[in-house]
């Protein structure tokens, strides 16, 4: 039982697009420390409903609460220092940044001095820094990045750039932590390297928010799984129920059929 | 980040101040006093470059560089001439204004996205030229003339530092340089230069890290403009004239191509390479007027077929053995 408000209230949102309707009233809750799977059919919504969570797009109608306080409509980087880190389905790189360069800027949000701070170098701002880059290297190393550390993001395999991303989300040491297809195309291997990561960081106290469509791992590594199809949420259950409930099955094989 | 070997981090101080002693002793190997202007118009030029190459570092193109140039240039001479006030003032002043002017326009039209950026920083650079030719309290289209140059500065020993001679004046500028330089070179190895890398190769990245690719970029607006304003002010009290027409847009151009030649990726090199290339070429070729525009043209095409990456870009790619594998990306650099 997770006591306490859910860090994350998605209440009644809507998105309109003309006449199109992508999200019809979904209503979800995230707690600390916790994993939830958002899974559905392609077109179901649920890259739109990330989007709206983190500030990308404004919802037609519905709210968003955060740790308590209303963030719908705010902008991007005002969720972010809110503790809302994102990934992105087709990733978002500097291609032309090496991979330790990429993973220290990321530190960014952490940094109490500020902009001027950061100019003059002043005593807090070049420990601040020191700080970051020591952390640079311990993701690094964790995530097994440790020989590409000096490579440009851009020449990387699809797999590694995928864990840079992960990481530079990590670096911002979020509260509310949404992969969007973290490990889609991985082998085996590496989703599970992936997934462990990830459930160490909800057992830190980080709540975590995973798009998939491999099913093996929202099973494996889900608290709680939550299906959405054509924009509306049909099924919230544990990842066993949900693999059984008839709607669901349904809504992938009309996918496929 | 620096992936530089030991040796070649010991070389780098070292050639800077090779560097940096040569360049104090130009005046007094240089005799010739077109050869000094040529040397000190090109100084101008590299920080003119590299007040392009700061916007650009944030992913923004801009074709009003000399628009804020001439901003430096007419407060500054205005601020002398009509109200007296001595160069030392006035010249902070007029780059204060300049700043303030591009912080004021820069908030209104960073917001519409890169490429209108472009055309309405073209747009401003011919407004503030019409602006400077319409009105007479301006000069007119024939501008100003008899711009004195900066007020003596008096020390203890030996006697008042004078800025008559080129030689004199030369030192001003470069000194200028090397501070801009200088400061430069801290910006972009901080946090805010990592922020304008990020920014500029990936918005949607920069930003949901939290880093606010609008105030970001206005920040460098607002600092490249006001490196713009104060070539502007130095060079308007070195030539002691301002005309609108020195300030049009082809001057913008000519200012991109001073970065671009040198290298896009790199916001103080690529100046530093290209601008005194540009400058001090024509000089070189002065006897042949006419190949001038040929040549000019020829090297823009060089640039973008052959080498887009610019000078300092192609040495890299070079020295990486990039080379014979085509294009692979670079990395951002000084």
């Amino acid at each position: 039982m997770k006591p306490g408000r859910p860090l994350l209230e998605v209440s009644g949102i809507c998105k309109r697009f003309g006449s199109l309707v992508v999200l019809d009233g979904v209503d979800l809750h995230v707690n600390n420390a916790e994993i939830v799977g958002l899974i559905g059919p392609n077109g179901a919504g649920k890259t739109t409903l990330f989007n709206i969570i983190n500030g990308f797009i404004s919802p037609t109608s519905g709210k968003i609460t955060f740790n308590g306080s209303d963030i719908t409509g705010l902008k991007v980087h005002q969720i972010a220092r809110r503790g809302v880190a994102r990934t992105f389905q087709e990733l978002a790189l500097c291609k032309e940044s090496t991979v330790f360069a990429s993973i220290f800027s990321a530190f960014h949000l952490t940094y109490k001095s500020g902009v001027c701070s950061a100019f003059l170098r002043t005593r807090s701002a070049r420990n601040e820094e020191r700080v970051a880059k020591e952390k640079t290297k311990e993701i690094i190393d964790f995530l097994g990045l440790g020989p590409y550390k000096d490579k440009l993001a851009g020449n990387l395999s699809s797999g590694y750039q995928k864990a840079l991303t992960i990481a530079m989300a990590f670096a911002t040491t979020p509260k509310l932590l949404l992969l969007d297809e973290p490990v889609t195309t991985l082998s085996e291997d590496r989703v599970d390297m992936v997934m462990n990561l990830v459930a160490k960081v909800r057992d830190a106290g980080t709540a975590v928010v995973v798009i998939e469509h491999n099913m093996k791992a929202i099973m494996n590594y889900c608290d709680r799984v939550v299906v959405l199809a054509y924009g509306k949420k049909i099924a919230e259950d544990l990842p066993q129920k949900i693999a059984e409930n008839k709607e669901v099955i349904e809504a992938y094989l009309g996918e496929m059929g | 980040m620096n992936l530089l070997s030991d040796r070649q981090r010991l070389i780098r101080p070292i050639a800077l101040f090779i560097l940096v002693a040569l360049l104090i002793s130009v005046p007094v190997m240089v005799k010739s006093p077109y050869l000094m202007t040529v040397l000190i118009a090109s100084c101008f030029a590299v920080i003119l470059g590299m007040s392009f190459s700061m916007i650009y570092s944030t992913g923004l193109i801009t074709l009003g560089t000399a628009a804020f140039y001439a901003i430096g240039a007419y407060a500054s001479a205005l601020l002398i001439m009509k109200l007296n006030l001595s160069f030392w003032v006035a010249s902070p002043l007029a780059i204060i204004i300049t700043g303030i002017i591009a912080f004021a326009i820069g908030l209104v039209i960073i917001r519409v996205g890169t490429f209108i950026f472009v055309v309405l920083t073209l747009l401003f650079n011919v407004f503030i030229v019409q602006i400077c030719g319409q009105f007479p309290v301006l000069g007119g289209w024939r501008g100003f003339v008899n711009i004195p140059r900066p007020e003596p500065i008096s020390i203890p020993w030996p006697a008042p530092i004078e800025f008559v001679s080129h030689a004199a004046y030369y030192y001003l500028v470069l000194f200028a340089l090397l501070l801009v330089v200088f400061i430069s070179h801290i910006i972009y190895t901080s946090r805010i230069g990592r922020a304008w890398q990020m920014i500029k190769q990936s918005e949607r990245l920069a930003e949901s890290l939290g880093m606010s690719v609008y105030r970001y970029r206005v920040l460098a607006f607002v600092i490249a403009s006001s490196l713009a304003g104060l070539a502007g002010s130095l060079d308007a009290h070195y030539l002691g004239v301002v005309y609108p027409d020195m300030f049009g847009v082809f001057t913008s151009v000519y200012i991109q191509v001073y970065a671009a030649l040198g290298g896009l990726g790199f916001p103080i090199l690529g100046p530093v390479i290209g601008a005194p290339i540009m400058v001090i070429g024509p000089y070189l070729l002065s006897d042949i007027p006419e190949i001038q525009p040929i040549i000019f043209g020829v090297v823009l095409i060089a640039i973008i077929v052959f080498f887009p990456s610019g000078i300092a870009g192609s040495l890299q790619m070079l020295r990486r053995g990039y080379f014979a594998r085509g294009k692979a990306y670079e990395k951002v650099d000084v």
